[in-house]
């Protein structure tokens, strides 16, 4: 097991390696650089002065060595955009938007996901069954941004309910989390549903009932448990992917969270914060990755790591 | 048979909320039908209708197109009837965030600086005044600037405003380590550019202050209007100590984040919004009656616009001309320092014939593409000094001076022929670059459609986002790219200087030995109304030889809520609320 981790995690550094080195290179071979923007505004001499400050007029293989030798020493670098300020900063600054956001949403998608998944896999061909799969098809098919603009339209503006941006009030979190959440809860509660009714037409389950266990019993510890391993796969990726943050959704309630920085920072060629969020992103990935595969062990004990 | 019933009326019922919502999404974002499509219009698509209103609410059809207002106070409802005040003086708007509120890093317009920085100069209520300087005396020979300052100027934090805060923070910014990107704007100034460029000392450039009240400033060359460029906000003062001590970052915490303007920094939330409230150590603080502005930072403009008609924000910034429309009462259009232009290739093998140039920038209706894709909000342009540049002494437009070609299909045609395509046969594909904007998108669409219609010319227009754009249009990748400039003063050079043959940004490699000499008399001329006259001449220059083919002037949108009060526009298009308050109900 120890052995195991070991090996993974060498493998993970390997991975985020390559990824660095990758994102390096690419980004700056994209067309237009981090201050072209402002070009018709630059004297020659202003734009030497600029390329000069951030080393950018350096050779590549340079700039690579001292872009390398700083994320040694845990530096990400300062933000082409945001003049003195670190990228280490920035990412900091948008994640906690980002969290504070993202992991209402999660718990919500969690709670309502399994709870209509639950409900629809006990309750089959009922009003509920099919109330739950509508609900699963409205949040499949309708993308976010239609979500939040649908929702702004109705609840701020013609019903005055809820606040149209920001994150100011506790109130003003529903339309947001909603936007986000809407379609992990769909894919949850599919999922959970198919999973759950796999697992309770099982042999124990059938035992367990004639042993006189209770459904609550049945359901919550044997066929749960059983119906989970799917659903890690499902959720590990659906947490990573909700907290690196929703660059539609941010964008349009205006919140300054990671995805929205992620997005400024590609047009703005923003080299040093692009690598920051991709290194970031990367190792986040990875991480939960690691975790889920972990999580396999403690939910299935038939699943046992190779040394 | 009962279950499939069921199945059936919800996805029926699925789909049309899935319609309506989209609906409700494209309202205000989706490009509008009325621009003249590419394909094969074989009428000239110039004749396409101008925004079509009919049907719609009685609303649309009392204004179909809006009505350009020069800057200046924004003439509300309320400030005709002189409304009284409201109780809560606080007001909330929306603008594009800057990554930084020191004046020489925003890279925006100056707004979101000029609330809490003041120059020598300032703009109040769209008129150019005296700011933190009480007087400015001219030399004859129009190249030194004695400046006295006012003595009752303080920092928010009251420490008092001197004549060394002004030098120190243009050296500061002049400085090639603190590597300033609009360092530009200080060229006026003697040995600015040579300081910049790390070739003479801080001492050489022409600044002095004999004492504390007292700046002197030699300038490199006469200026047609120093007095304007001094109120930039790249001739905003910072402080010394702060910038010292607290680095780069220095104006993004409200604590630190010292001015001298009438407001002062509150709260700021970056991505989000930044709050000003009054500074009581600003010399004209009685007159400011304002306690608070919000500005908030929503980028996208259907959720700006969603969030005026809510009554979150009382003033939208972000607004397309649709949206104008939607609410003509509440919609100011206002004429700014800006044009927009095409930039061709006078180096290709085909557009160095002046007559081809000719003919593509006579062959399609301005006017046409104004109203039906900016339903009037922009103005047509056949030069590329904006029409809202005064000319200093008489105070006469541009615009008024004279125009130095006219749309005339059939000339066109016959300069076609002449050169060799007639009918457009034989002529190339041109590469047509834009960025990515629907508006930009929509006007290269119409241009190119009048072209085929016109001319039998095809074009392949190429979208690209802006960095992109802007690398490629500088390496030559298209023929024929837009170009546009926005803001600065009203001083034409300006434009004109992009044209001259060695400098970077003349992406239309226009080389004429005269247009430089002249360019380089002009500079050195003290003589205002000659120099005036050379700069006509220049113009005149640029469009004869139609190195570039005038569009239109971007104007400057807003939605003002009739309860604010003495707003001011400046010509480069920043708002002031100096004098600005909220009515009561």
């Amino acid at each position: 097991m120890v052995k195991y981790l070991m090996k993974r995690i060498l493998m993970s550094l390997l991975t985020l390696f390559v990824l660095i080195t990758v994102t390096f290179v690419m980004v700056r071979l994209v067309p237009g650089g981090p201050f072209d923007a402002d070009i018709a505004e630059m004297t020659p001499e202003a734009y030497a002065n600029l390329m000069a400050r951030y080393g950018i007029d350096q050779p590549l293989p340079v700039q690579y060595k001292m872009y390398m030798q700083n994320l040694f020493k845990g530096d990400l670098g300062e933000s082409l955009q945001y003049t003195g300020v670190e990228v280490a900063e920035l990412i900091g600054r948008g994640l906690s938007a980002t969290l504070s956001l993202t992991f209402i949403a999660v718990l919500v998608a969690l709670i309502i996901g399994f709870g209509l998944g639950i409900a629809a896999a006990l309750m089959p061909n009922t009003w509920v069954d099919r109330l739950c799969m509508a609900i699963s098809t409205i949040g499949i098919s309708l993308p976010n941004y239609v979500v939040a603009i649908g929702l702004m339209y109705l609840l701020a503006l013609k019903l005055s309910l809820l606040p149209v941006t920001g994150l100011s009030s506790p109130a003003a979190y529903v339309m947001p989390v909603i936007a986000l959440a809407l379609n992990p809860i769909a894919n949850l509660t599919k999922l959970v549903k198919t999973s759950l009714i796999d697992a309770l037409n099982q042999d124990y389950v059938t035992m367990a009932k004639s042993k006189g266990l209770s459904q609550v019993k049945i359901v919550g510890i044997h066929a749960m448990k059983n119906a989970l391993l799917p659903i890690v796969s499902y959720v590990a990726p659906m947490i990573a992917n909700l907290l690196i943050g929703s660059f539609v959704v941010e964008n349009m309630f205006t919140i300054p969270g990671i995805g929205t920085m992620l997005a400024t920072s590609i047009t703005n060629r923003d080299y040093t914060t692009l690598s920051g969020m991709i290194i970031f992103y990367g190792a986040g990935v990875l991480v939960f990755a690691l975790l889920a595969d972990l999580a396999y062990v403690f939910i299935d004990p038939r699943v046992k790591f190779e040394d | 048979m009962k279950r499939k019933n069921l199945l059936k009326t919800t996805v029926y019922l699925l789909l049309a909320l899935c319609l309506l919502l989209t609906a409700c999404s494209s309202g205000t974002e989706t490009p509008s039908t009325t621009a003249p499509d590419s394909t094969d219009s074989s009428a000239p698509a110039a004749t396409a209708a101008p925004a079509e209103q009919e049907g719609t609410e009685e609303e649309a059809t009392t204004t179909s197109q809006l009505v350009v207002s020069p800057a200046g106070v924004v003439q509300t409802s309320t400030t005709m009837t002189g409304a009284p005040q409201a109780e809560e003086q606080r007001l909330v708007y929306n603008n594009i965030e800057s990554s930084s509120y020191d004046p020489i890093r925003n890279e925006n317009m100056d707004e979101l600086s000029s609330h809490m920085f003041e120059g020598l100069t300032c703009w109040t209520q769209g008129e150019l005044t005296m700011g933190q300087a009480e007087s400015i005396d001219v030399s004859e020979d129009g190249l030194t600037y004695t400046v006295t300052m006012r003595d009752d100027i303080y920092w928010s934090d009251g420490e008092p405003v001197t004549a060394y805060d002004f030098e120190w923070s243009w050296l500061r910014h002049l400085d090639p380590a603190t590597a300033g990107k609009y360092t530009r704007m200080l060229y006026p100034i003697k040995n600015a550019q040579a300081y910049n460029a790390g070739e003479c000392t801080a001492d050489e450039v022409g600044l002095e202050c004999p004492d504390e009240r007292t700046l002197i400033i030699t300038l490199e060359a006469p200026q047609l209007v120093f007095t304007e460029i001094l109120a930039m906000r790249e001739y905003m003062p910072v402080r010394q100590d702060i910038v010292e001590t607290y680095g780069e970052t220095w104006s993004l915490d409200p604590e630190t984040c010292i001015g001298n303007g009438p407001f002062k920094m509150k709260e700021l939330i970056p991505g989000e919004k930044i709050v000003y409230e009054k500074n009581p150590y600003y010399y004209d603080a009685d007159q400011v009656i304002l306690e608070e502005i919000e500005c908030r930072f929503i980028t996208d403009p259907s959720v700006e616009l969603m969030s005026y008609e809510a009554g979150e924000i009382k003033i939208a910034t972000q607004v397309s001309a649709e949206s104008c429309l939607l609410h003509p009462d509440q919609s100011y259009i206002i004429q700014r320092l800006s044009s927009m232009w095409l930039v061709v290739d006078c180096e290709d093998d085909v557009l160095s014939d002046v007559r081809v140039r000719k003919a593509l920038a006579m062959s399609f209706d301005r006017q046409a593409i104004c109203d039906a894709v900016f339903k009037g909000a922009e103005q047509p342009s056949y030069t590329i000094i904006p029409n809202g540049m005064k000319d200093p002494i008489t105070g006469e437009p541009w615009s008024a001076y004279g125009q130095y070609f006219e749309e005339n299909v059939a000339e066109a045609q016959a300069l076609l022929a002449e050169a060799g395509y007639p009918n457009g046969e034989g002529f190339p594909t041109l590469i047509f670059g834009t960025s990515t904007s629907t508006e930009n998108e929509q006007v290269a669409q119409a241009i190119t459609a009048m072209w085929k219609a016109n001319l039998g010319i095809n074009c392949e227009i190429k979208v690209e986002d802006s960095a992109s754009f802007i690398a490629h249009r500088q390496e030559g990748a298209f023929d024929i790219a837009r170009w546009t400039n926005t803001g600065g003063y009203n001083d034409p050079t300006n434009y004109l200087a992009y044209y001259e043959s060695d400098q970077p940004n003349n992406d239309s490699h226009y080389s004429n030995p005269e247009y430089d000499a002249l360019l380089h008399q002009a500079n050195a001329e003290a003589d205002i109304p000659t120099r005036m006259e050379m700069l006509h001449q220049l113009d005149e220059m640029l469009i004869t030889d139609m190195a570039v083919i005038p569009l239109y002037n971007p104007a400057q949108k807003y939605l003002i809520d009739p309860s604010v009060v003495g707003a001011g526009v400046s010509p480069a298009g920043s708002l002031d609320f100096k004098r600005a308050y909220i009515a009561a109900e």
